[in-house]
């Protein structure tokens, strides 16, 4: 076991600098995804901003979907849930 | 680094803590949103981390660049590699497992080992971006650590039915992988696993290496016999490169751990060889293949 030697570190650095600048702009990030709402649809439905980890969890169980190029909350985040299973 | 613990390698009660310790109903639902780069369905209620294959399905399917879960396999896949695959994967444990089965072993061609590029590329990124994040051509649809943690549960459970090409195509699947997992060492790892394809190439430049376990390789391939992988790292070696410098390596540090002549300070000479001379010619006996130039 053990680290790389330093002359084998150069290509590691480039790689973990974006690994980095990705993380950042993903903790930054907030996603647009229409809220669930009980009734009739509407051309301004309200809107709800997530964060981007928000969304990896929901990704985790299909809790947005994309919907003619619109994010779609599938549940309604106001209300407490447990786990969910991924219907896919 | 793997030294036997009453017959057991470290390896071994590792992979079996992180199978426990991360498949347990008591983990913070918070982890959800954090990729854990190995096959683990994040479908299943017990798992604590999302699968990076399907965080990315489900992205590709948003039209939305996964920046933070890109972020978090690079960043765990440049530190360590495809360390994650041969210590914490439970799949590859699983595999691990079966190949312990006494049986007919069998070598498949190098090429097969690309496979695995297609599938990330098709099943995980494009068929999910044109077709939508559902859509029963991803790779999660056929997923076998799916079919095991999740399907199979549901069967027992009821709350599965056997209905559907996608289920029976997800079930075939499972069979033939679990079943070449006790003809092949880590079939699945090489040629199928697209979390493999994402850190295979990362393999190349990860902080983490094997150093190779000795400086005066006497070319006797214990190491390649052992190998999970077959990924010979005598060859490495020889060259003076680090053995995981390859991107089917899962870092297992097996090949550290049966070398004869370990030159470094305070760890002991495999028994079997202690009673060697110094100086005496290395012996092919039992070798794959025939001994390399030097």
């Amino acid at each position: 076991m053990g680290w790389a030697p330093r002359r084998d570190r150069s290509y590691f650095w480039t790689a973990f600098l974006a690994a980095l600048v990705f993380l950042v702009i993903g903790l930054f990030r907030t996603h647009q995804v229409v809220k669930k709402t009980r009734g009739r649809r509407s051309l301004h439905p309200p809107m709800e901003t997530i964060t981007e980890i928000q969304l990896v969890e929901d990704a985790t169980f299909a809790g947005v979907r994309n919907l003619h190029g619109r994010l779609v909350s599938t549940y309604d985040r106001s209300k407490p849930r447990g786990k969910r299973l991924c219907p896919t | 680094m793997t030294e036997t613990v009453t017959g057991f390698s470290k390896r071994f009660f590792v992979q079996l803590g992180s199978l426990l310790a991360l498949h347990s109903n008591w983990g913070p639902e918070v982890l959800k949103g954090f990729c854990n780069p190995v096959l683990s369905c994040h479908s299943c209620p017990l798992s604590w981390f999302a699968c990076p294959i399907g965080v990315f399905i489900h992205f590709s399917g948003y039209h939305v660049f996964p920046f933070f879960a890109l972020g978090t396999v690079l960043l765990l896949g440049t530190l360590f590699g495809r360390l994650f695959c041969g210590w914490v994967c439970p799949f590859g444990f699983l595999q691990d497992l079966l190949y312990k089965i006494p049986s007919k072993k069998i070598e498949i061609p190098h090429w097969t080992t690309n496979i695995k590029y297609l599938v990330l590329l098709l099943g995980v990124f494009l068929l999910p971006y044109y077709l939508g994040e559902m859509t029963p051509f991803s790779f999660c649809r056929i997923c076998p650590a799916a079919a095991l943690q999740v399907t199979a549960p549901g069967l027992i459970q009821g709350w599965a039915h056997p209905e559907g090409a996608v289920f029976w195509a997800k079930a075939a699947l499972l069979l033939f992988v679990l079943m070449f997992a006790v003809l092949h060492s880590r079939f699945f790892c090489k040629v199928i696993c697209p979390i493999g394809a994402l850190l295979a190439p990362l393999n190349m430049l990860s902080l983490w290496v094997v150093k190779p376990a000795t400086s005066h390789c006497v070319i006797c391939r214990k190491c390649c016999q052992t190998c999970p992988t077959d990924v010979k790292p005598t060859e490495r070696i020889l060259k003076g490169i680090p053995p995981s410098r390859t991107p089917d390596c899962v870092l297992c540090h097996e090949c550290q751990t049966v070398c004869p002549v370990p030159d470094k300070p305070g760890k002991k000479k495999n028994p079997i060889e202690k009673r060697k001379r110094p100086g005496k010619a290395p012996s092919h006996e039992g070798a794959k293949g025939p001994p390399l130039a030097t």
